[in-house]
């Protein structure tokens, strides 16, 4: 208990500084600090609702014109890396008629029908599909486009920047995702079947191609006509198909 | 008789040199179908469902063909059947036929989350025998492998699936057939009202074209311009082991030092030594290890946290026991001089624990890796081949397809009242599947560009390690093909090695035993 000063008079209300002017003790304030200078003080902002405070309303969140990860995941680095291979094999095609055996499954097959491993040409062609495709011509490749609109009741929307040949590919990554338009029982107007080539995500297009080329299912020599020239192009980017971008996509809605 | 045999034995020295037993050559072409590629070629970043897509494109147009043929006369009350390209095409009241893949629903099936869940809870369940609770409630009048699930009751609910969807098959007839997941098959009935589809009538793909004897040693000389020698020497027997059970911890290894003494012609009598030099190749299918896992089971790992002790992954360096290892390699190099070995995995064995397993790794065999070749050498594996599982191979000329047991044994777990193993390895062929259930319940490799689990070409000869005992069968197929299929019991357990004559491709019992003194 503090001694009793003579000064307070009649404690109406119990003050703590007394009019003593004997300096007290304080371990408060600024003079008396005991922690060091750098250390920032916590302020009471926090308790406020962060909406609520304009600074960080107003902050301005950069985004990148193209949001991509700066480290690329491993999935597409596998497909970057199995893109490369085939590009390789298109540059350097194998000398000698026996199959590559570092390409599909890492097996000679031997004489098949219905073969799933690279067939008896290199690098996992059956016949002279590639011949074929570089002899298709730009004509070619619009022509069958405009099939592929007209078996549409109306034209395709959110498509107007693209170029043909991303048309193209996009349509190639879609095939077989879907049914037949058509009633059941009606023939179909384009030759080639286009369905049950997918699933698209996961896999190159080029691979994808010549795993539908060697299961029998003839994919249209137009999409291998624009694969060809996209990566001899040196666009890298065209052998993922742009579903598996999306689906793989590391951002997260805020 | 004995006694004459004996004669050559007991007799007084002499001046006469006795015959040595030359050993029949083999000749042997390993095929490269279950090897992965190497390093960083081998992927894992896609999804199983490129492996049931095409799985599935590859046996299509084989079972659709023989289904049209079988069904494009068919007629019921003036209908005829007609074809649907999807599984999900199929209309009410419409008789037709579709192809897809079987998927089963089985109530103990395992369950990825129900084990994540269950892992901090209770203590790990027993390994099932069977994934189906067993029989149906009322299953008097249905017999067979589908009891339960037939009647669509508590048990196995069996659905058709393809790219387009899936489709439940209901039907008396799916109770007399053996199905798993992952076989193709085509079906033919029509939608009832409660939009099951019921099954009147269902085909395989059969069994694949046949090569004749000697095509692959043929085809590669045709292939290199070398001239076709028409004549072959006869060949001569194979022998055919399976678990081995290697444990390095017990004492009595008696069985092994017995059958390495009779394969090298070091015991019995003359005669016998004869039929034991007409041996030109040893083949052992699996589990000559006896745990030797790569991955612990849930009690090991279990024990080790509970202990307290350091939490290594993989193996602890400090308690590797080598002596297993050890006893194998230095087995292999006594009998490797005299007779070439072919080596399957199996479950037990130190490799990869997913399908295709790859070859055990030349480190773990110091001994016996002088009669390898290196794994880059152009002529092939050499006198000592250690091989995929499945393995396919060409000896004397048969196409010979072996496994070291595990798709076998998964197919068993998947058909509640059948105890025929013959039946199951007779239904992969006819599916064309070395491994039905994989990837389901049974792991393997992703494959991205062809299922390699689908039979090309048919084998001669279809040989499955670890079975619990020795059967066999010859498999007929539509086109003439003609399959023997062996089952091969452990010969931990029953002591039994198989002599197969390649001539006639019948098999023989030698057993081991070893007799106790009291």
């Amino acid at each position: 208990m503090p001694p009793k000063r003579k000064s307070s008079g009649p404690r109406a209300v119990p003050t703590r500084t007394p009019s003593n002017p004997q300096s007290t003790l304080s371990f408060h304030g600024k003079q008396n600090k005991v922690t060091k200078p750098g250390v920032a003080p916590v302020t009471k902002q926090l308790k406020k609702d962060p909406a609520l405070l304009e600074e960080i309303a107003r902050t301005e969140i950069k985004t990148d014109s193209t949001p991509e990860p700066k480290e690329s995941t491993t999935a597409s680095a596998a497909i970057t890396q199995r893109s490369d291979e085939e590009a390789q094999n298109l540059a350097a095609p194998s000398p000698h008629p026996a199959a590559d055996p570092l390409d599909t499954l890492g097996g000679r097959a031997q004489t098949s029908d219905v073969g799933a491993a690279g067939g008896k040409t290199g690098a996992g062609w059956l016949a002279d599909e590639e011949a074929q495709a570089r002899s298709v011509t730009e004509t070619q490749i619009k022509q069958y486009w405009r099939q592929k609109e007209a078996m549409r009741l109306a034209p395709r929307v959110h498509q107007e920047g693209m170029t043909v040949y991303e048309k193209v590919l996009r349509e190639w990554d879609m095939s077989g995702q879907f049914g037949t338009t058509e009633a059941v029982g009606e023939v179909r107007e384009c030759g080639d079947a286009d369905e049950n080539v997918k699933p698209c995500i996961g896999i190159a297009r080029l691979k994808r191609w010549k795993r539908a080329n060697a299961l029998g299912l003839k994919p249209p020599v137009e999409v291998l006509a624009v694969l060809l020239r996209e990566t001899e192009g040196g666009n890298g980017k065209a052998q993922r198909a742009y579903v598996d971008e999306l689906m793989s996509s590391r951002f997260v809605e805020t | 008789m004995n006694g004459d045999s004996h004669a050559d034995l007991l007799q007084p020295p002499s001046n006469i040199e006795p015959t040595v037993l030359e050993r029949t050559a083999s000749h042997y072409t390993p095929l490269p179908t279950y090897q992965l590629p190497k390093g960083e070629h081998r992927h894992y970043q896609q999804q199983y469902a490129d492996m049931y897509f095409a799985r599935l494109a590859q046996l299509k147009p084989a079972v659709e063909q023989i289904a049209s043929e079988a069904w494009a006369d068919f007629e019921i009350g003036g209908e005829t059947a007609s074809r649907k390209d999807r599984v999900l095409d199929v209309r009410q009241g419409e008789l037709c036929w579709v192809a897809g893949t079987v998927y089963m629903e089985m109530p103990l099936k395992p369950n990825v989350l129900e084990d994540i869940g269950k892992e901090h809870w209770i203590a790990a369940p027993p390994p099932r025998v069977k994934y189906d609770t067993g029989v149906g409630l009322g299953g008097d009048s249905e017999r067979g492998a589908h009891a339960g699930g037939g009647k669509g009751l508590a048990g196995a609910q069996i659905m058709l699936e393809d790219e387009s969807g899936r489709l439940r098959l209901t039907g008396g007839y799916l109770s007399g057939g053996l199905l798993v997941t992952g076989a193709i098959v085509a079906v033919m009935g029509t939608e009832n009202s409660d939009g099951d589809f019921e099954v009147l009538d269902l085909r395989v793909p059969d069994l694949p074209r046949q090569p004749p004897r000697w095509e692959t040693e043929d085809g590669d000389a045709a292939l290199q311009g070398k001239s076709v020698t028409k004549k072959r020497p006869s060949s001569g027997k194979v022998a055919i082991i399976s678990g081995l059970g290697v444990s390095g911890v017990e004492g009595d290894t008696l069985l092994l030092d017995l059958l390495l003494e009779y394969l090298l012609g070091e015991s019995t009598d003359p005669a016998s030594q004869q039929q034991a030099a007409s041996i030109s190749r040893l083949i052992i299918a699996g589990n000559s290890l006896s745990h030797s896992s790569p991955i612990p089971s849930r009690e090991e790992l279990a024990a080790a946290t509970k202990k307290g002790g350091r939490k290594t992954y993989g193996y602890d360096s400090a308690s590797y026991n080598a002596a297993p290892t050890d006893h194998l390699d230095q087995w292999l190099a006594t009998l490797l001089p005299s007779i070439p070995i072919t080596l399957l995995p199996g479950e037990q064995d130190p490799t990869s624990t997913s399908l295709p397993q790859q070859p055990i790794h030349a480190a773990m065999f110091p001994h016996s890796r002088a009669y390898m070749n290196p794994p880059t050498a152009p002529e092939g594996p050499g006198w000592f081949d250690s091989t995929t599982n499945p393995a396919e191979f060409s000896a004397d000329g048969w196409r010979f397809l072996g496994t070291g047991g595990q798709p076998v044994d998964d197919v068993y777990k998947y058909l509640p009242d059948c105890e025929e193993r013959l039946e199951m390895m007779e239904a992969m062929l006819r599916w064309r599947l070395t491994a039905p259930t994989a990837p389901d319940t049974l792991w393997c490799y992703p494959f991205q560009d062809g299922d390699q689990f689908v039979m090309k070409e048919c084998p001669h000869v279809f040989l499955v390690g670890n079975q619990p005992k020795f059967e066999t069968t010859v498999v007929e197929g539509p086109l003439g093909q003609q399959v023997r299929v062996l089952a091969v019991p452990r010969f931990k357990e029953t002591g039994e090695l198989i002599l197969l004559d390649c001539e006639t491709l019948v098999p023989e019992i030698v057993r081991f035993e070893v007799l106790d003194e009291g």
